[in-house]
């Protein structure tokens, strides 16, 4: 039992989220898969991708990874994937797309682990969009019949598709998201129907989690055609570590901050509240795993096994809880922080 | 005693092929019966509306079917756009729970253009509820039949119709769950039994002629026309929807059951209320559910942190059995397993 736990600890600890500094452009990048516009040298490239249990795991064998830029209108983001052997076979949208090579992106816009969006993409630029109210360990649902309406992709594949009998050097891909697309987190949010919300964008400084996924599938070459090798799980490559092959962890995804700022001006702010949601996040899974052996909800920090989280207080029901932590931001000030069973995050208002 | 007394209806399956043209008149509809004619939003505390509205409802293999009928002197619309604010138009609404816990229903409007608005609701709006717009009801029917004019107020309509078609498949967020892989759940239809919270609205703007164009009178609230009343002007309180019971029985036969959860869901809901209301007032639940409910019409047990609750109630079914059945901060509801 405590070497599970003494695991369970360097899974979730072993990594902090990666941190990106997203800069607004005066020209909008044309969409058509290609990174060649003026406006992408701008933005740094993100450290490449490892695997998804991160440090555990040896590195990728090919190369991933993304820019990111925006302005009034949209985010735009822009991945390259090395890769040898570009296929793809599926071509309606909201297929399950991962059943083929594809390139993921993950949104929570509010960092509340709750309401994010899922986009994938394979090399055939065929798109399935999605929007989880909750995280599948929270009960979800996945809302599969939600899309991004006017969201533009493009693939460009450096080599050819679906051919075996060359080597590709890999596929580039470019995503510009709307702004109002992503209406369920306009900032004024309606009350009712009949106070739609305004549109918006992002302000000086707005921090959001993100994550990118490639999964990766061991193919070969049957019948002059490109085949998965059966039986064999997939390839998960991310931007920011997950420590599990669940991509479904928002609180472990990267942080992406907008600026107007030039790149000389700017620097990344760090999340002061980061500290208070890892261990609050850390007694969320101890009090899950808590639960299946014993029943019911750990009354405190220290029953659910937690001994670094000193001033946590801990609420429960049968069937609910709350965690909250007061945590002293850089500037002095004090902030109360709370976690609910179902993994939502929010700062509590005094 | 709380007031939890939604309208029934006992949906047969639909023996023949319909029409979607917006008129009633295929063989299939003419054994469903129809509903109570619509009531106020608020119920008996208001006067019957003006104009007669009602509505009929079938379902098949494929699809759920639902028929109204609205009786319209002046028929107008101007809202072309799917999505659009379809009430800023006299419209026909549709509001499906089928799970019946107040969370994740659907909402549906269409005007008489036949213009939709469709979307997908995580919880009700007092609950903080999103609205999720750029959900679709994938694969849905509709149409619409002006028995008069459209936007012509020189003469006077008898009504407008509207066909609905519902594919099952369409509506899976509160049903099936996708798997750990997130694969899409597959296709289902109900059962014999299976009871779905349903509720129809309309709205009705009240109007002046302008010349040749019938425009809203300015400053006037819209009336809410409804199947099974709210009691107050909420369309988002899904425990006052009508219950839509799925039946192989030939239209005639067969009988509605009742929900046997429902005095369990009155008390619960009024506990609910009443901890809200506090909490309004004092910025905090209070310690116990006797200083805000009295004399609950059954006896619950109630448990807070500082921002959640679940209150608990048993209930004795007529078989004898027990059941706990509970209601959370965020409306909730669900049967506690005993």
């Amino acid at each position: 039992m405590i070497a599970t736990l003494a695991l369970a600890w360097l899974g979730t600890a072993a990594s902090e989220p990666r941190e990106y500094l997203c800069f607004r452009t005066d020209t909008a990048p044309t969409i058509d898969g290609n990174l060649s516009d003026a406006a992408w040298s701008r933005a740094p490239w993100s450290e490449e991708f490892v695997d998804i249990e991160g440090d555990r795991r040896p590195k990728p064998r090919f190369r991933t990874r993304v820019k990111m830029l925006w302005d009034d209108r949209c985010l735009y983001i822009g991945a390259d994937l090395e890769e040898p052997h570009v296929w793809a076979t599926l071509t309606r949208r909201d297929s399950v797309i991962f059943e083929d090579n594809d390139f993921e992106v993950f949104l929570d816009p509010d960092g509340d682990n709750h309401r994010y969006y899922e986009l994938e993409l394979n090399a055939n630029n065929t798109l399935w969009d999605l929007l989880l109210v909750k995280p599948y360990r929270d009960g979800g649902p996945a809302v599969f019949h939600w899309d991004f309406r006017r969201i533009r992709t493009a693939v460009h594949v450096d080599g050819t598709l679906n051919d075996p009998a060359d080597t590709d050097r890999g596929w580039t891909l470019e995503i510009a998201i709307p702004w109002n697309d992503l209406y369920e987190h306009q900032r004024q949010l309606p009350q009712d129907d009949a106070n739609p919300p305004t549109p918006w964008r992002p302000q000086e400084g707005a921090t959001w989690r993100v994550n990118f996924s490639r999964v990766e599938w061991d193919a070969t070459v049957r019948n002059g055609r490109y085949a998965k090798v059966p039986g064999r799980p997939e390839h998960n490559w991310v931007w920011s570590p997950q420590g599990v092959i669940d991509m479904h962890r928002p609180e472990k995804w990267g942080y992406v901050q907008f600026t107007s700022k030039s790149p000389v001006e700017a620097t990344f702010v760090p999340d002061p509240s980061k500290q208070a949601r890892q261990a609050l996040m850390r007694f969320y899974e101890l009090s899950h795993e808590f639960r299946k052996r014993h029943g019911r909800w750990p009354r405190s920090a220290r029953e659910a096994g937690l001994r670094d989280a000193r001033g946590l207080r801990v609420f429960i029901t049968p069937s609910l809880f709350e965690a909250q932590l007061e945590t002293r931001y850089p500037d002095g000030s004090t902030h109360i922080w709370a976690v609910t069973q179902d993994s939502r995050l929010f700062e509590v208002l005094r | 005693m709380s007031v939890l007394n939604p309208r029934r209806y006992l949906c047969h399956r639909a023996t023949t092929p319909i029409r979607l043209d917006g008129r009633l008149d295929d063989p299939a509809w003419r054994d469903a019966p129809w509903t109570e004619d619509f009531v106020d939003i608020e119920g008996d505390a208001k006067p019957l509306p003006r104009h007669r509205t009602r509505a009929k409802m079938l379902w098949d293999d494929d699809f759920f079917y639902i028929g109204a009928e609205l009786e319209e002197p002046n028929v107008w619309a101007t809202l072309t756009e799917h999505d659009s604010i379809i009430f800023l138009d006299n419209d026909f609404e549709v509001f499906l729970d089928p799970d019946s816990d107040n969370h994740l229903y659907y909402e549906l409007e269409v005007n008489a253009l036949n213009t939709t608005w469709d979307l997908l609701l995580n919880r009700p709006y007092k609950d903080g509820g999103t609205p999720i717009s750029h959900w679709e009801m994938k694969g849905v029917r509709t149409a619409v039949f002006v028995d008069g004019t459209l936007n012509n107020p020189l003469d006077t309509d008898r009504g407008w119709s509207v066909e609905i078609a519902i594919p099952w498949s369409a509506i899976m967020e509160s049903k099936e769950r996708p798997d750990a892989l997130g694969r899409p759940p597959t296709p289902w239809k109900p059962d014999e039994g299976t009871t779905w919270r349903v509720n129809f609205s309309r709205v009705e703007w009240d109007v002046e002629v302008e010349g040749v164009r019938i425009r809203k009178v300015p400053n006037r609230p819209e009336h809410n026309w409804v199947w099974s009343p709210q009691e107050v002007i909420d369309m988002h309180r899904p425990e006052h929807w009508g219950y839509v019971q799925f039946t192989h029985a030939e239209p005639g036969q067969g009988a509605f059951v009742d929900d046997p959860s429902r005095p369990a869901r009155a008390a619960l809901h009024e506990a609910y209320y009443a901890l809200h209301e506090h909490r309004r007032i004092h910025g905090a639940w209070p310690d116990s559910l006797r200083e805000v409910l009295p004399n609950p019409g059954l006896p619950m047990r109630l448990h807070t942190t500082p921002s959640l609750f679940e209150v608990h109630c048993d209930c004795e079914y007529e078989d004898g059995s027990v059941h706990r059945w509970a209601i959370r901060q965020d409306a909730l509801v669900w049967e506690v397993p005993l």
